[in-house]
């Protein structure tokens, strides 16, 4: 069954749509990170022009986020303190972003900037989610669990607060770099931020896995708000049609992510996360090996 | 250069109308489409009558857009784009249909000059090359319209009956844009073309899906809201829903 998009101005298969909203739910529900950093790939390849992609991913984070941050609110888990500081950190850092985005735009070879710092960091972030997440199962099957984290210097510079939540006392300005470079990052691949946020969030801030995730997801919910205003007022990129029909696949797929995680361990979660960002990025290296459908690809002006 | 076209066209058409005046007469089934939300594509029938003996040809050419080409090549193993060009007046869709294959009605010259056949196709950019490169860059858009189901490279079939009906059926896929399409529709005798018919089907946004754009285009800033409040109800119906359900 096809569904004619309005802004998009092309035809989708509604299964195919209510599918791909399906999966970025139980992303977003599992792992906190909203999706983007999958549909946004999978809808452009689908045939869906880049802007709108993008565009009207944002607008379906907001409904799939608000849906799985509930379900962590109300089990308090969610260290909102900490979930402030980092959207402070995150809308400067995509507000400078979006700036420095327009600036490569104009020196030429933006495109395969993106895609290769996007690939150096799924490699690096995957890889090492997954080795730290078999090394810890491994020491919890002999019994001797380390600490997560190692409280280093960074923890230490001032202006320290304490996160009851995370059960943290440490500086606010590692939080307040690591969203701004986050945020920056994420303005120009043009995705949320959740899949970096959250191993950052673990390995370098060192929360718990469980808070992570809720307070994770408070801070997507935020950041999607603003680029869908942004990208409605100023690009005209947000199809309603596109992302309500991903948001209808992925509420469903939010609560049933929810539910997954009550159920298994959080180096499983994490070992998890790191399976899909690593397959993410063979993907997209697949992409730049494979010979392509077209040697020319057709951008139309408006 | 762009306003001389436009003039010359005019003249043409105008010219040609005099001449043309009763030799062909034609019309659609419905010379309206109406894109809604539903839309997945659509027929139209597309009938005339012609004075005279001789071919039919019928072209339909979609809205003409301006495009930035990408082209990639492969360094290091690896696919990049290397390069880019602007053209300009790239036709939307394109389709033809003939009694006779065009190159069987020994009308090259005439088909070129009124652009009729995907090779015949003209648009304006990347001036600064040299025409071996253009046409390289040409044929690659071309290429890529014909992937995109946008221009359809197989001729379509016109039947004559009486010797003074035609009639062929126009198929627009669900990709097409708004605006004018022009259907020309030319009699061909002895190579020469005799005749010339201009038409137009008018292709507009309809319904629902007319309001959502008419919307985001003329308020984005109020449409960004409501696509955010939509977004947040919804999360929260469903949060709220799915908790009632399971307690």
């Amino acid at each position: 069954m096809e569904i004619y998009l309005p802004i998009a101005e092309i035809s989708q298969n509604i299964f195919f749509l209510l599918s791909i909203g399906f999966i970025a739910g139980i992303l977003s529900g599992m792992f906190g990170v909203g999706g983007g950093f999958m549909t946004t790939p999978i809808l452009i390849l689908g045939g869906v022009p880049p802007a709108i992609a993008v565009g009207s991913e944002a607008n379906h984070i907001v409904g799939s986020s608000l849906t799985g941050f509930l379900n962590y609110f109300r089990r308090k888990n969610v260290d909102t303190l900490m979930g402030l500081i980092l959207l402070i950190g995150g809308v400067l850092g995509s507000t400078t972003g979006v700036y420095l985005f327009r600036f490569l735009a104009v020196k030429g070879r933006i495109e395969e900037v993106i895609s290769f710092a996007y690939i150096l960091f799924l490699a690096v972030v995957g890889l090492y989610m997954l080795l730290e997440s078999l090394r810890t199962r491994k020491k919890k099957k002999s019994g001797s669990l380390m600490k997560l984290h190692v409280h280093g210097w960074i923890h230490g510079l001032p202006f320290r607060i304490k996160f009851r939540r995370s059960k943290l006392y440490i500086s606010i300005i590692p939080p307040l770099l690591i969203s701004f470079v986050i945020g920056i990052l994420a303005s120009i691949m043009g995705v949320g931020g959740g899949f970096i946020l959250v191993p950052a969030m673990i390995y370098l801030l060192g929360m718990s896995t469980q808070v992570v995730i809720g307070t994770s997801l408070m801070q997507v919910l935020f950041v999607s708000i603003t680029s869908t205003i942004m990208h409605a007022y100023v690009n005209q990129t947000v199809d309603v049609i596109l992302s309500s029909l991903l948001l209808f696949g992925g509420v469903l797929g939010v609560q049933m992510g929810a539910l997954i995680v009550q159920k298994i361990s959080g180096e499983v979660l994490r070992m998890l996360l790191g399976i899909i960002i690593i397959c993410l990025c063979l993907f997209l290296i697949s992409n730049l090996i494979i010979n392509p459908n077209s040697i020319y690809v057709l951008d139309i002006i408006r | 250069m762009r306003i001389l076209l436009i003039f010359l066209t005019t003249l043409f058409v105008y010219v040609n109308n005099i001449i043309a005046k009763d030799i062909i007469m034609a019309d659609f089934s419905k010379n309206k489409i109406n894109i809604d939300v539903g839309f997945n594509g659509a027929k139209l029938l597309f009938f005339g009558v012609i004075d005279d003996e001789g071919d039919v040809v019928v072209s339909v050419t979609g809205p003409r857009e301006s495009i930035k080409v990408r082209k990639k090549e492969r360094k290091l193993g690896l696919w990049i784009n290397t390069d880019f060009k602007t053209f300009y007046d790239v036709p939307s869709y394109y389709f033809v249909a003939s009694t006779k294959p065009l190159d069987q009605l020994n009308a090259n010259e005439a088909l070129r000059i009124n652009q009729i056949g995907i090779k015949n196709i003209r648009f304006e950019g990347a001036e600064e090359e040299v025409k071996k490169d253009r046409d390289l860059w040409k044929s690659g858009i071309i290429d890529t319209m014909i992937k995109l189901g946008r221009y359809t490279p197989e001729q379509g079939s016109i039947n004559i009956s009486n010797q003074r009906l035609f009639k062929t059926e126009l198929n627009f896929s669900s990709e097409i844009i708004d605006g004018a399409y022009i259907v020309d529709t030319l009699l061909i005798k002895e190579g020469n073309v005799i005749a010339v018919k201009r038409s137009f089907i008018n292709v507009s946004k309809y319904g629902l899906g007319e309001k959502i754009y008419t919307m985001a285009t003329e308020k984005g800033l109020i449409y960004g809201i409501l696509a955010v409040f939509f977004a947040l109800v919804f999360g929260f119906t469903v949060n709220e829903t799915i908790r009632r359900f399971n307690a």
